[in-house]
């Protein structure tokens, strides 16, 4: 190749080499000798504590997600102590949430995914927890209010928990099925993590049993806040 | 390694380290760019999760939210090491690949604490974009492999926290990994894109470098000074080191500093010669002197030329310190001056002595011959002979050393003129024929036929240098001979080397001495100049005038046997010269001649000069051989037709053997012609009483031989002439006719006017100049004057308006022009200076007969030839 045409092709060689290869330090250090060696062992020290403090922080915060809240002592039919009036026709959803819990705002996304895709075929309910003693407007939350927009959806106010109780709903988030004849046909949450929106088990649970389909999964584990206060 | 090679290699490593920086450079400032956007995205991500989940509840109760502590502290310690190494280390591969991690976690973090949300995804995708600002493919490695890692151990752990199922597959991972892969493959492409950019900058910036270099190398390292002005404001815009040093000032006091206030004015207006240029744009070169501090100046010369600098017309000059220059410019001048003076002053010397010296000498001379031709008695006589000899043979000492002083001052003129080497070397031969005759040592003369007979050169030079040889071969020789051998060396077109050789059977020179010889006042023997005279003078300047004349001198020699002086010359040679070897002649080819003579050099050399006619001649050594050769070829046959005899035999002279002839009716029809020397001047009666045809005058002349061969073989058979002298000048009686005056400067040149008058019969003095001709005439009653017209001092011309304006030379004298140069205005020139004829050197001798015969007042008027006046 002429001289030209090899300068210029190795001028192309040489910017895909300095690409390529490692780049050099520009502290002039070199690894090798004796004086450099403690800090790089100091600094691979320092590399390698960092990276374990930083992952068991996340697998502490992903073990904290995945942790799920107590899950429902739900009868197996519609409780006939319950206030609320079952759909004859066609199936009914239960959701118990806290207004405050901030993990169960991606339960009422997840709510509202699932109405996109099977509104009419069943009766929606959102029961937000309410303390006795709270101040009036304690439970209409941003969280009320999403809830609230979600067309079809029914808004009930849960005072002091009682409507959680009779259907043994113990953890914000926590969603119930019945079919028309009031038999219990899914009980869980519908997020897979807590305050974590996406695809999970408990919404796709939902919408194939809703969808006339079967499904092999009935219960689900339901992330949120405590609905009720430990020693109530 | 060639120079191009060696500026390939060095841009191309340049390159590399400009590139290292640059993309170092890079790597610090997108670290640093990180440090800022970790410590944002820690304060944002801190408030995010104060935002969406600040709280956790259990019915009534609540407490802080888990997130916000994940916030705080597992976000600050995410950021944290990448922050302290783009601080500490920036710019390293651990900084920014712990930056990716960082940068990747945090992602991890964010997406968390919003809660998963999909926009938060992008932060993934944002965040790999980011790092591609370090133009590094490799940092994009650790990005993925945590992205990977996460969606791999949660897709193990937490399946349904990754992709919403309670089971994933293994490879699941892949799905989410190669959307980021498929994102890395693009910034791959990027990061190499850019690392060519600044490979492009790298490369341009090192090119760049490297021609700054050399320029620089070139402008700033020069000892010259290089200044650029601005065409139209005159004013410095540029200037090297070097220029500043011519200056004397420093950069900032030259800034705006215009050409005028930098130089004083000269002999050219600048602004005429910046003009002149800017208009034809040719470059130019002036001369000035600039101003330097502390009033101060050096000369420069500055050469000045068009440019264009930043856009700009300007002028671009040279500037070169001349003041050393013009210091030895202005000493050489004055060295000129002096040498020129010296010179001057040599010459002037020179002419003075020469002039001094030779004017009473001259007297002496043309007193002691006016002596003699007075009633002198016997002792008298002798006296004034004596007076003449002495003061003949201190002239010539006197003209060797003046001879030689102008040789060594460079004072000698050549001459060139057309010339017949025959007659040059056998004029020399006349001059010293009497000499040689008179020691009974034979003179021959020989040229051999390649060389060309016609010549261009200074015969003058020429018979001086033969003259000194052969007069030394004649002096150093008590008997035998001395032959003069003239034979071509070598020849082009336009030239001819002649060799020229003196051999002699004298008494030859130790060969220690050899060397020496040419060399100023030594001889072969302090004795040598007692017992033969001489300034030893001769030798040198004849080396002299041989090296003039471009050849080489030397000797060989044998002591008790006698020596070789031998010399060559270079000569021109005119467009029509023809070479000796005469054409055989119709009436002389296939004659038949016999050459008696005892002399081998002599029967060697007619035989060279008969041969040449196509003669077929036999030689003999005595007149016994003579006899029976004659007899034998009668008897034959084969009869000769005509004998050449030497006169002067050993046993049988020549007079005796044509008496011998004549009585042998056999061989009587034999034509005679008889060699005789100069002595022998009285035998006529003798001679022609033996039948003899004609005589042959020794030495031998070639234009001799031949002419009495055609008289002789005119001649019927049976008739001898009166025998007359072939070809030699019938010698004339001393003061027999007019006394007449040679003013020539070349000493040959008189020696040999002085022959020829004399043979004609004339008396006749030398001067040397137009000075001591004028004075000589003031003193003596010549009859004429033999005037050249180029001597020093006082020419010929000049002399004639002297004598002619000079009162006390009473009577119009004849003066004769004796010139080198025949074009027909130097007759006019001659006639016009008062002169009445001319004749042209080299000087036959007819033709100065028959201008003397013209001028002479002691001729009748029967005597005059047709003037050859008329031939100019």
């Amino acid at each position: 190749m002429p001289r030209a045409e090899s300068g210029r092709t190795l001028g192309t060689l040489a910017w895909l080499r300095a690409g390529l290869r490692p780049s050099p330090l520009t502290d002039g250090s070199d690894v090798g000798t004796p004086a450099k060696r403690p800090r790089w062992l100091l600094l691979a020290s320092a590399f390698v504590l960092w990276m374990v403090v930083v992952g068991v922080g996340l697998g502490q915060l992903w073990a904290y997600a995945q942790t799920p809240g107590p899950a429902a002592r739900a009868s197996a039919a519609w409780p006939a102590a319950t206030r609320l009036v079952r759909d004859a026709h066609r199936p009914t959803l239960l959701v118990f949430a806290h207004p405050q819990c901030p993990c169960s705002r991606a339960t009422i996304g997840e709510l509202a995914l699932l109405l996109t895709q099977v509104r009419d075929r069943m009766t929606t309910y959102v029961i937000f927890y309410r303390p006795l003693n709270a101040e009036p407007g304690w439970e209409q939350t941003d969280l009320w209010r999403s809830a609230a927009a979600i067309p079809g959806v029914q808004i009930l106010r849960d005072d002091d928990g009682a409507d959680a109780a009779v259907f043994g709903a113990a953890t914000s988030g926590q969603t119930f099925l019945y079919d028309a004849e009031g038999k219990l046909i899914f009980s869980g949450g519908m997020t897979s993590a807590r305050g974590h929106s996406g695809d999970n088990v408990g919404r796709s649970t939902l919408t194939a049993l809703l969808n006339g389909g079967r499904s092999a999964t009935t219960q689900t584990s339901v992330f949120g806040c405590l609905l009720g206060t430990p020693t109530e | 390694m060639n120079h191009t090679s060696d500026v390939l290699r060095i841009t191309r490593s340049r390159t590399a380290e400009i590139f290292t920086q640059l993309q170092q450079r890079v790597f610090q400032e997108t670290d640093r760019l990180f440090a800022v956007l970790m410590a944002v995205q820690w304060i944002f991500g801190v408030g995010i999760a104060y935002w969406i989940s600040p709280l956790t509840w259990a019915g009534t109760s609540s407490g802080v939210h888990p997130h916000i502590l994940a916030a705080i502290f597992l976000g600050g310690a995410i950021s944290a090491f990448p922050i302290a190494l783009a601080i500490t280390r920036p710019g390293q591969p651990m900084t920014r690949y712990a930056i990716a991690i960082g940068q990747m976690l945090t992602s991890a973090l964010l997406i968390h604490l919003s809660g998963g949300r999909i926009e938060t995804h992008f932060h993934i995708f944002g965040s790999l974009a980011f790092l591609a600002f370090y133009r590094d493919w490799r940092v994009l490695v650790p990005a993925t492999v945590v992205v990977a890692g996460d969606h791999l151990i949660r897709g193990i752990f937490w399946p349904q926290s990754v992709y919403g199922v309670l089971a994933a597959s293994q490879w699941r991972f892949l799905e989410h990994a190669g959307w980021v892969v498929f994102e890395d493959i693009v910034l791959v492409f990027s990061c190499l894109r850019g690392t060519r950019e600044l490979w492009s900058i790298a490369e341009r910036t090192a090119e760049f470098e490297t021609s700054e270099a050399r320029y620089r190398a070139v402008v700033e390292q020069t000892a010259e000074g290089i200044v650029v002005f601005d065409a139209r404001t005159r004013r410095i815009v540029e200037c090297n080191p070097a220029f500043l040093q011519l200056l004397g000032a420093q950069h900032d006091t030259v800034d705006g500093l215009t050409v005028d206030e930098s130089m004083l004015p000269g002999a050219q207006k600048l602004d005429d010669v910046i003009e002149r240029l800017l208009a034809d744009g040719r470059p130019t070169t002036v001369e000035r002197t600039l101003r330097r501090p502390h009033g101060s100046s050096i000369e420069v010369a500055c050469s000045l030329n068009r440019t264009v600098y930043a856009g700009e017309q300007g002028i671009c000059a040279v500037v070169r310190d001349i003041t050393e220059g013009k210091r030895i410019e202005a000493a050489l001048e004055k060295a000129r001056d002096a040498a020129l003076q010296s010179a001057r002053l040599k010459s002037e010397f020179l002419a003075n002595m020469s002039h001094e010296i030779r004017t009473p000498m001259n007297g002496v001379v043309g007193m002691s011959g006016l002596l003699l031709d007075t009633d002198l008695n016997p002792q008298q006589r002798d006296f004034a002979e004596t007076i003449q000899s002495s003061a003949d043979s201190l002239l010539m000492i006197i003209n060797d050393i003046l001879d030689f002083s102008k040789v060594e001052a460079g004072k000698l003129h050549f001459e060139v003129l057309d010339f017949d080497l025959r007659h040059a070397i056998e004029g020399t031969n006349d001059l010293l024929a009497e000499r040689a005759f008179a020691k009974g040592v034979e003179l021959v003369s020989l040229i051999d036929r390649p060389v060309p007979a016609a010549l261009r050169g200074d015969p003058g030079r020429l018979r001086q240098v033969l003259t000194n040889l052969v007069g030394n071969a004649v002096k150093f020789t008590d008997q035998g001979e001395v032959v003069v051998h003239a034979a071509l060396d070598s020849e082009s077109p336009a030239d001819a080397v002649v060799r020229f050789e003196v051999k002699d059977t004298g008494i030859g020179i130790p060969e220690a001495v050899q060397p020496l010889l040419f060399e100023a006042f030594t001889q072969a023997d302090g004795s040598t100049t007692r017992k033969y005279g001489g300034t030893g003078l001769g030798l040198a300047i004849s080396k002299r005038l041989v090296e003039l004349m471009g050849g080489e001198i030397g000797v060989r020699s044998v002591p008790g046997e006698g020596s070789t002086f031998w010399f060559t010359a270079r000569f021109l040679k005119p467009p029509d010269s023809v070479h000796a070897e005469d054409l055989p002649e119709a009436a002389l080819d296939g004659r038949r001649v016999l050459v008696v003579d005892d002399n081998e050099t002599n029967r060697m050399v007619l035989h060279h000069q008969l041969a040449s006619y196509g003669i077929q001649d036999h030689a003999v050594a005595g007149g016994a051989e003579a006899l029976s050769a004659l007899r034998d070829a009668a008897v034959n046959s084969r009869p000769f037709e005509l004998a050449i005899l030497d006169r002067q035999m050993p046993g049988m002279d020549g007079l005796q053997l044509a008496r011998a002839i004549n009585r042998d009716p056999s061989i009587a029809d034999v034509r005679l012609i008889m060699m005789t020397s100069l002595g022998c001047i009285g035998d006529d009666d003798e001679i022609a009483a033996a039948g003899i045809i004609v005589c042959l005058t020794k030495p031998v002349k070639q234009a001799q031989v031949r002419e009495c061969l055609s008289r002789a073989f005119a001649q019927p058979i049976g008739s001898p002439m009166a025998p007359r002298r072939g070809g030699s000048s019938t010698p004339g009686q001393p003061g027999g006719r007019g006394r007449v005056l040679i003013a020539e400067d070349n000493i040959v040149n008189q020696k040999v006017a002085l022959l020829q008058l004399r043979r004609l019969g004339y008396s006749a003095d030398a001067v040397a100049n137009g000075a001591e001709a004028v004075e000589a005439l003031s003193r003596i009653p010549y009859d004429l004057v033999l005037m050249d017209c180029q001597m020093p001092e006082v020419d010929g011309y000049e002399a004639t308006r002297l004598i002619r304006e000079e009162g006390h030379i009473a009577r119009r004298i004849p003066i004769i022009a004796m010139t080198a140069n025949a074009l027909p205005g130097d007759r006019l020139k001659c006639l016009e200076a008062g002169m009445d004829d001319y004749i042209t050197k080299p000087i036959k001798v007819s033709e100065l007969h028959a201008v003397l015969v013209r001028w002479d007042p002691h001729h009748t008027q029967d005597d005059v030839p047709d003037p050859i006046g008329s031939a100019a």
